[in-house]
């Protein structure tokens, strides 16, 4: 297979923990926690569930009133994020850039749009569906809205994978610059919480859902629910990289991951019960496993979170190196994503 | 050549869609010009679609919410695709195959029913949630015939099939897997007929691509895959090669949310892309498989460019055949471009009969034939992607 590494060069996000690199990294020093809760219709009426939660009002200064009002909040989450990165990167935002490709991953897409245009084709005995809320209840909405404030006339992509959607997003990002179809690459991930979403969490998981997150609790569901939004700013490794490299991207099927003692490993665990017992064999062929879920909560872009939490609490000096990424899902696949960070600051 | 080098071989097509349940069927169907218009009734209008023969849909298929329906859809064609690779269960144990599976419908929480109950406040049973969770097309695929590579769910609107298969060629030619199983899958599901209707660029007749009188598109439903192999692969197992997938493009229109940019811009740059990618001149193209929905603006903008684009190249929709089968498109047109290079003649755009004076193009009214190797296939997304696939038919 031909190894192609990626450069790191600008980083967005916000979360639970935040918004930006300081709040994550905060975070990280600090231990995480959920900053909000949702509420869920239970037979014994409203309940709260902890939740990590995003504020996204910040986007408002990176787009006009009009490009503001035509957006959906997964669109809002993932300028945000993608801004924040181009900022990092110091990627001029205001030219044209066809060069500039465009990957999102996102394991449920714009779940509030989706049920937002249901509202309406409910409403009234179907007479008015909203033909913007359609439009935006598309998985892709986050990369047109993008594509749009960003004038970039690039490859686009959204990956919808569920848990391996990050993974699976880093695979064509680096194929796209391997194959030299880009120069550069705005990678993300983006996921929004909706009131049927926190429904059916509630459902499948009752008092667990509470929390407290706990990423090595084996034999127990203690996932906390999460919305949030990570970017990367991609170039091949070919000169200088911000926060260092991507060295290896890989889909493994059946426990065929090699454990590399000279890496650090970076769990995906993120207190899902289900895939419990693939990290649970993984943590136990490491010496110092270690799971970043607890800053942001548990949601299907979780990898691409790990991605930037590593490279900055490297960067902090409160974590290695090289550091490989496992995530796994029900059916016994993993996302395995290597990378090698910068340990000093700029 | 050095296109040929480096074109990744087709070596299996399946394809299920109103206009047949198999590959053999549906060429019969094309190149007849047989029309299958179903009429649904959403509220107290009927509008045609193109729907699934009931008869002929796999075992399952009509139970379940409608993104396990599109799954189910996806493995029937990727069966028929890797039954007409020859690539048995024991191959495949012995190869790393990837899937890439374009779709809208199966990447969709839309589940109706579920959420009346929901907002009614009568706390639904969950049970169409697990089964939408259990539902991603690119996995059911990889599950059912126990591949072990990458999946990926491409979720790009209506350009979705053509950019799976793109992305899956660029999976082949780096290592990354031996064998990608790609192409689209959808579903009709109201609450998108619902969506288009609201856009209003439906047409309460049989669609008509680039006529001048067209109002819109009408839904299909279907999915379409290729086997991709690498030559090394194929090589060894001396597998017939159908056709090579030589050049990709994907560009954005970066212009509106839901219409297509007038200019045609993100079109240009796809095109020019798997031309380049191709090592292709324009002239060498022997025909076009448009995307042609019917609705005025995105076959205006065709209309314009490849006439502009590949001067005296013959073109046309299969739309007025198959529907808008949204994120199956791609993959099943795909299997339409791969049989026109095998019978050297492309079927009529069914449905056209007056030209359009706002554009100089005119798709084929009749089976026509084609003299050359290399066919292009385009697709057109909602939110402004568009996806280019340039396919190079067997070896004169």
């Amino acid at each position: 297979m031909t190894e192609t590494r990626l450069a790191i060069q600008g980083i967005g996000v916000a979360g639970g923990f935040g918004l930006g690199k300081e709040a994550l990294i905060d975070a990280l020093r600090q231990g995480g926690r959920p900053n909000g809760t949702v509420s869920v219709p239970t037979a014994a009426g409203q309940r709260c569930l902890p939740a990590y939660r995003v504020d996204e009002s910040p986007v408002r200064s990176y787009v006009s009133g009009g490009a503001w009002r035509r957006m959906n909040r997964y669109a809002k989450l993932a300028l945000l994020g993608a801004c924040q990165a181009l900022e990092d990167a110091g990627w001029d935002r205001s030219m044209p850039a066809h060069d500039l490709g465009l990957v999102v991953a996102s394991g449920y897409g714009a779940s509030q749009s989706t049920f937002d245009f249901l509202d309406t084709m409910i409403e009234d005995g179907g007479r008015c569906p909203s033909p913007t809320q359609f439009s935006n209840s598309v998985h892709s909405s986050a990369v047109s809205h993008l594509g749009i404030v960003l004038q970039a006339g690039g490859p686009s992509l959204t990956v919808s994978q569920f848990e391996m959607s990050p993974v699976s997003a880093m695979l064509t990002a680096r194929e796209w610059l391997r194959e030299g179809r880009v120069q550069r690459v705005l990678f993300g991930a983006v996921d929004e919480i909706c009131p049927v979403l926190s429904y059916c969490y509630d459902r499948f998981f009752g008092e667990a859902a509470s929390g407290p997150m706990d990423p090595f609790a084996w034999n127990r569901q203690t996932a906390v629910l999460g919305e949030g939004v990570v970017f990367l700013c991609l170039t091949r490794a070919q000169g200088s990289a911000a926060y260092g490299t991507v060295d290896a991207v890989d889909w493994v099927h059946a426990g065929e991951v090699a454990s590399d003692p000279g890496r650090g490993l970076v769990l995906g665990a993120d207190g899902q019960i289900c895939c419990a017992k693939a990290y649970c064999r993984l943590a136990s062929e490491h010496p110092s496993p270690v799971a970043y879920s607890p800053v942001y909560g548990s949601l299907p872009g979780g990898q691409a979170f790990d991605l930037a939490a590593a490279a900055l609490a490297a960067r902090a000096g409160i974590g290695p190196q090289r550091v490989v990424a496992v995530k796994c899902d029900a059916y016994d696949n993993y996302g395995v994503i290597a990378c090698e960070f910068q340990g000093t600051s700029r | 050549m050095m296109h040929e080098a480096r074109g990744v071989p087709v070596t299996g097509i399946g394809c299920l869609c109103a206009a047949g349940a198999t590959i053999q069927e549906m060429t019969r169907t094309l190149f007849a010009g047989e029309r299958r218009v179903t009429w649904h009734q959403m509220g107290s209008h009927r509008h045609p679609v193109f729907q699934l023969d009931p008869g002929s849909t796999p075992d399952g298929y009509l139970e379940g919410p409608e993104c396990r329906r599109c799954g189910r859809l996806a493995v029937a064609a990727a069966g028929e695709a890797l039954f007409c690779a020859g690539l048995t269960p024991a191959l495949l144990q012995r190869r790393r195959v990837g899937v890439c599976v374009g779709t809208t419908v199966g990447s969709a929480m839309n589940n109706e029913a579920f959420y009346r109950e929901f907002i009614a406040g009568r706390r639904p049973d969950v049970e169409p949630i697990r089964q939408y969770l259990q539902a991603n097309p690119a996995a059911m695929v990889a599950e059912a015939f126990g591949l072990k590579g990458p999946r990926q769910t491409v979720a790009n609107a209506c350009s979705s099939g053509s950019v799976a298969i793109g992305e899956a060629a660029s999976w082949i030619r780096s290592g990354v897997c031996d064998v990608a199983v790609a192409g689209g899958t959808d579903v009709l599901c109201n609450v998108i007929h619902a969506g288009f209707l609201s856009l209003m660029i439906t047409d309460p007749e049989p669609c008509r691509p680039f006529d001048r009188d067209r109002r819109g598109l009408n839904l299909g439903e279907g999915s379409g895959m290729v086997v991709l192999e690498s030559q090394s692969s194929a090589a060894q197992r001396r597998a017939p090669v159908l056709a090579c997938l030589v050049g990709y493009g994907n560009a954005s229109d970066a212009f509106h949310i839901s219409s297509p940019d007038p200019a045609g811009r993100g079109l240009r740059r796809a095109v020019e892309q798997a031309l380049a990618q191709a090592e292709l001149e324009p002239r060498d193209i022997a025909f076009i498989n448009a995307h042609g929905t019917g609705t005025p603006e995105n076959d205006r903008v065709e209309g314009r460019l490849f006439p502009e684009l590949f001067p005296e190249v013959p073109f046309g929709s299969t739309k007025g055949l198959t529907g808008h089968t949204l994120g199956a498109a791609g993959g099943i047109e795909a299997a339409i471009t791969i049989i026109c290079l095998k019978e050297q003649r492309i079927p009529a755009n069914v449905g056209f009969l007056v030209d359009d004076p706002e554009f100089p193009g005119r798709p084929v009214r009749t089976v026509t034939p084609i003299h050359g190797r290399y066919g292009l296939s385009d697709s057109v997304a909602f939110g402004g992607n568009n996806a280019v696939l340039v396919f190079a038919g067997e070896a004169s």
